[in-house]
């Protein structure tokens, strides 16, 4: 039985837009000790955290903490009920020390008029939560100086400095290298001694089994799953995770593939992949999936000229070549779609037409004159092709949905006839009928020849549009699956679990 | 679902950006007709379309710079070095086109001197553009010694001062010019790529866009468009002052803002740049003709620039941002 | 702590690359002209340094906070004649005062235009150079102001221990932004802002307001340096303060404070503004004409902020391959 809870979750139910994103989920989160919380991409994790913390409020059910009802009405409140949130973009400030970035905001203050700052009250405390922490970072250093790793203790420590009940950390060795995994780990055992609440996020089995206590397992905004972690197995956990649903929302396909298109060798990148070698043919979806940072976006960047490369080569159709920028690239025939359509794919203030034919700027201009014509009847033709909704061409880009945008960021290549097309989450954060728009899509351009490979943490998307799967870890490639071997439970295993498992069928 | 804060749609035309340069002229023109019956009369309109004119030019030039994510400071110095050197080559030559071509090269080249600063060095444009003001007008005067350079061979004033039947050479000029700037702007490869790049340099890399070169070439034209607007400048008082313009890049980057062009960059068409220099040159006549004293129209200019560009970033009603100071 | 010394390092980095560049400067004009250093021309060097450290420290403030002003030279003006006109009718108390007091309110004005409606820096303080120009060729009707009260010409000046009264100024001035930048919570906040807007919004620092503060307190100091410059010229001049902010970017960039803001060295920016004050005085010991000097004037700024940029990009290189390789 478990002790009484310091915060109880009951029954809280969300939705945005009609779209139900948790659904009567429960969750009690006890003194020092850690709780689980596992779900795929998309099955309610990141909201119900924002929930916890302030962000959003909840449709209906209930928040108790220590017995009391509450309402966390804004980050501020939550902070005063002492939930503490330790995000994956760490909010410091890289140009101030250890010991300010610590008290940031809240400078302990000394002598007349509480003007002067007490900077030996501050080095004292930080060097106490440091230390509690289990961590050797001098409080005087500059955050601009620390890894990954330490800059997380500091954000750690930080969150720390209010008293804080409840710890919630979302995917914090999704940055790390092993040996700092292992540090944080020690770390967060620490604080569960302490008498701290912790609710960590995390799909790493041996991270889940040495330090959880408790495991809650979501899907689909439902919990399915919640149990002491020593009575659960990793395949039960994987089991709930994917779910016994047969998924038939992608569309069938035959698979017939050609010559080799794109060969990269041994590619590596600072801080992102390492050693990567890999193959994709005509006619292929080749799938490159792992758990949060590893590495499978980045190679995408690098193969596109993107992201700066420190070894390997890239071969496409079979003459060997490295692109030090886009443009390079794009004359080889190879399309990208990036990670973040507002911030690198969709020009907001421009209209749909100039967006749409961006990609042939050259092609739509010989002697530098644009053919205004012709590019109003391509893209007649291509808007139409690809499904793209708006009241008008001249509108500008931003006021389309994410979906409609998103169909514009993929579709353009189109006029181009690439060969080769990497996709880095091309479904991210657009609603179902665009979902199924852009993998019809995705389906008629490899019919007709072209290679994808398809850059996503979406386990249900790889699945199901991937002929192959590469597995990523940590920048490594660990592991290849085909044909039947490709199932969403094969994939966590390998993604997870530190054995490497199946083979290809 | 849309949050009641959201922003209207661009598509609306009852938005302060749209609507400015439309507005404020028609408004003043409104009141100064109503306070000084002089100001209707078609010599004085024709004079303020004189006096507009190289200040329309600049504001093309500034306009296409500031659509393409940068900032050109220089065009008041810039003008009066081209000015200086122009000059005096054309006397040394005795040739008027001499003088002319001389003018648009050199403002060229030190358009090219900024784009390269800018594009190459990556240096941050108002610290490019502001360094370069500083040393071409300290080349002015030396070249100089501080004093005017006079009496250019004749004709070289006909684009500032001459006339084609009843119209002005540098309206003529200007209206050329800004023909040709739409037709830049609308239907051709740079034009498009600059609103391009502006708009997000990131994204028009992932398209094989490359922003260092357009920009380059928004410099240039930059450096075209103020060597012209000099042209006019010195033909019209006949002469080469070091401190031909002082206040150009300000005016230009106000009549840009009024315009409706965002400071931000990718949208605004280049007429709206011409359309911004309305309202400074009515303006100014208009406290010409009533006497007031002419140190008013600078202030009145440095003020509306901050009110045009603070008010074009107050998309929500200023009373939701309550908690102004937090 | 290795970590500690390196970051130890580029505190002090700025303030002593810009002091060696100052003794290498003036040995530099000491071979050439050897009057330079005599003990007059330090005490002038000195003395005309002052003002445009003291507008320095201002120009630092508001790129500390990840901003640019270019309307110092115009605030200067402004305040000169301002002041001018108050000290002419109310005493040098009032003179002082409302030349202070005019440049902060104007500087105040830019902040709100740059912190509350999100108006870029550069445009902010362009459109307040023209307001401000305006505004002093107004008030002055473009002539000088002059028979300015004794007292007011004091502060400029008069020697204090055999010192210019406008050197101790400055030296004062140095150390009360030092200690505020160094010792109280809203002189970090302002590092904070600087270095990150969003994690010090996150963190509960009133960012508005403390960006406000900042522009307010540089025009505070370009009013101060327009004391001296009034003080020195017995009048007050709307023709002051031009190339002034180009001289205070240089001096700031000089003493190694980055553009991109976040980061601030007043013992760099000191040493900044003296070194562009001993060009200035070198170059006129050696016969050069002001001409040249603003031509080179230029010609510098450009140079030390590409020297500064492509510094820090480096090190930011090196710095990231250190982590990957730590991280393998």
């Amino acid at each position: 039985m478990l002790p009484s809870g310091v915060i109880e979750v009951r029954k809280i139910c969300k939705a945005f837009s009609g779209n139900r994103v948790l659904d009567d989920v429960d969750l009690r989160l006890s003194a020092g000790t850690v709780h689980v919380l596992m779900g795929e991409n998309g099955a309610g994790k990141s909201t119900l955290i924002k929930i916890l913390c302030g962000i959003h409020q909840p449709d209906s059910g209930s928040i108790v903490i220590e017995g009391r009802r509450q309402v966390i009405s804004s980050p501020a409140r939550a902070i005063e009920l002492g939930i503490c949130v330790v995000h994956q973009e760490f909010n410091l400030v890289p140009s101030l020390t250890v010991a300010e970035n610590i008290h940031l905001g809240r400078l302990p203050v000394r002598g007349p008029f509480n003007l002067c700052i007490d900077r030996k009250a501050m080095r004292r405390k930080s060097e106490e939560l440091l230390t509690l922490l289990g961590a050797t970072i001098d409080p005087l250093a500059e955050v601009n100086d620390l890894c990954v790793a330490d800059r997380q203790l500091v954000e750690i420590a930080r969150s720390l400095v209010g008293s804080s009940k409840v710890l919630i950390m979302d995917e914090p060795s999704a940055a790390l290298g092993a040996s700092e995994v292992d540090r944080l780990l020690e770390t967060i055992e620490r604080l569960a001694d302490f008498g701290v609440a912790i609710l960590y996020v995390s799909h790493r089995m041996e991270e889940i089994r040495r330090i959880g206590d408790h495991v809650t397992v979501l899907r689909d905004g439902q919990c399915v799953l919640s149990a002491d972690v020593e009575n659960v197995s990793d395949d039960e956990l994987i089991e709930e995770m994917v779910g016994r649903k047969v998924e038939n929302q992608y569309p069938q396909r035959s698979v017939a593939c050609g010559k080799t298109l794109l060969h990269v060798s041994n590619l590596s990148s600072w801080r992102a992949h390492d050693d990567v070698t890999l193959s994709l043919r005509e006619g292929e979806v080749l799938g490159v999936v792992g758990p949060l940072g590893c590495g499978n976006i980045e190679l995408g960047e690098s193969i596109f000229g993107v992201r700066e490369v420190s070894g390997g080569t890239i071969e496409v159709d079979g003459v060997e070549t490295l692109f030090s920028s886009p443009s390079f690239a794009i004359e080889s025939g190879i399309a990208f779609v990036p990670q973040d359509r507002k911030t690198r794919g969709i020009m907001a203030k421009t209209s749909v037409l100039a967006n749409t034919t961006s990609c042939i700027l050259r092609e739509l201009s010989p002697h530098g004159i644009m053919q205004l014509r012709r590019e109003r009847m391509i893209v007649d033709d291509i808007i139409a092709k690809i499904g793209v909704v708006t009241a008008s061409l001249s509108l500008s880009a931003r006021n389309l949905s994410g979906g409609n945008q998103q169909k514009i960021v993929l579709g353009r290549w189109l006029l181009r006839d690439a060969r080769i097309y990497i996709l880095t989450e091309p479904t991210r954060g657009i609603d179902v009928g665009a979902k199924e728009a852009i993998y019809r899509l995705i389906n008629e351009l490899v019919a007709n020849g072209a290679a994808v490979l398809l850059l996503s943490s979406d386990l249900k998307e790889i699945v199901g549009m991937s002929d192959r799967v590469l597995v990523m870890r940590r920048g490594h490639v660990v592991n290849e699956l085909s044909g039947d071997a490709v199932t969403a439970e094969n994939i966590l295993s390998c993604a997870l679990c530190n054995e490497v498992a199946v083979g290809t069928a | 679902m849309r949050s009641p804060l959201a922003q209207r749609s661009s598509g609306s035309i009852w938005n302060w950006r749209q609507l400015s340069p439309l507005l404020i002229p028609a408004a003043l023109m409104g009141i100064l007709a109503v306070i000084e019956p002089r100001f209707l009369t078609s010599a004085n309109l024709m004079n303020i379309l004189l006096q507009a004119s190289p200040l329309a030019l600049a504001a093309m030039g500034q306009a296409v710079v500031i659509i393409s994510g940068e900032l050109d400071l220089s065009q008041g110095s810039a003008a009066a070095l081209a000015g200086v050197i122009a000059v005096l080559l054309a006397i040394e030559t005795d040739s008027v086109a001499v003088g002319w071509i001389a003018i648009l090269v050199v403002s060229v080249i030190l358009g090219a001197v900024n784009g390269f600063l800018v594009t190459q060095l990556r240096i941050p444009s108002f610290v490019a553009t502001v360094g370069m003001l500083t040393y071409a007008d300290g080349m002015a005067y030396l070249i100089t010694g501080g004093l005017p350079v006079d009496f250019p061979p004749d004709g070289y004033s006909w684009l500032g001062r001459g006339y084609i039947g009843s119209i002005p050479v540098s309206v003529l000029f200007v209206a050329v010019v800004a023909v040709a700037m739409h037709i830049f702007a609308s239907r051709t490869r740079a034009g498009r790529a600059l609103y391009l790049i502006g708009d997000n340099a990131n994204a028009a890399v992932i398209v094989g866009i490359r922003p260092s070169r357009y920009r380059f070439y928004a410099f240039l034209l930059a450096g075209l468009l103020t060597g012209s607007a000099a042209l006019i400048l010195t033909g019209r008082i006949d002469s080469a002052p070091p401190t031909l313009s002082a206040t150009l890049p300000f005016e230009a980057i106000a009549a840009v803002a009024i315009g409706g062009i965002a400071m931000t960059g990718g949208e605004g068409a280049v007429w709206r740049a011409v359309a911004g220099v309305a309202p400074i040159a009515i303006l100014v006549n208009g406290l010409n003709l009533l006497g007031v004293n002419t140190y008013i129209q600078l202030i009145l200019i440095g003020a509306i620039t901050i009110a045009v560009v603070a008010l074009q970033n107050v998309q929500q009603p200023i009373w939701f941002r309550w908690r102004v100071f937090s | 702590m290795a970590s500690t010394l390196r970051g130890s390092m580029t505190h002090i980095q700025g303030p002593l690359s810009s002091f060696a560049m100052l003794i290498v400067l003036s040995a530099g004009f000491t071979l050439a002209a050897p009057e330079f250093l005599t003990e007059n021309n330090i005490s002038n060097v000195l003395r005309q340094a002052s003002p445009l450290l003291i507008a320095s420290l201002g120009q630092m403030l508001v790129i500390l906070v990840a901003g640019i002003d270019i309307s110092t030279g115009a605030l200067v003006a402004f305040a000169s004649v301002g002041g001018a006109v108050a000290a002419v009718s109310g005493g040098a108390a009032a003179g002082v005062a409302a030349t202070v007091g005019l440049a902060a309110l104007a500087g105040t004005v830019s902040g709100l235009a740059v912190s509350v409606f999100q108006v870029q820096a550069v445009i902010a303080t362009i459109g307040m150079l023209g307001a401000a120009r305006g505004l002093a060729l107004l008030i002055s009707d473009g002539q000088p102001i002059g028979n300015l009260p004794p007292g007011f010409l004091d502060l400029a000046n008069s020697y204090l221990l055999g010192i210019p009264a406008p050197v101790i100024l400055a030296a004062a001035v140095t150390m009360l932004v030092a200690g505020w930048l160094l010792l109280t919570p809203s002189g970090r906040a302002l590092f904070a802002i600087g270095g990150s807007a969003d994690a010090a919004r996150a963190a509960g620092i009133h960012v508005r307001l403390h960006r406000t503060i900042a522009y307010g307190a540089a025009g505070a100091l370009a009013g101060l340096a327009a004391v001296i410059y009034t003080g020195r010229a017995a009048s007050g001049q709307p023709t002051f303060g031009v190339g002034l902010e180009i001289e205070t970017i240089a001096a700031v960039v000089l003493g190694g404070t980055a553009l991109g803001g976040g980061r601030a060295t007043v013992a760099g920016t000191a040493f900044g503004a003296i070194i562009v004050a001993v060009l200035s005085n070198g170059m006129e010991l050696a016969g050069i004409s002001p001409y040249i000097e603003r031509v080179v004037l230029g010609f510098a700024l450009i140079v030390i902020v590409f020297i500064d940029l492509t510094r820090r990009r480096i090190l930011e290189n090196i710095r990231n391959r250190q982590i990957a390789m730590a991280n393998r």
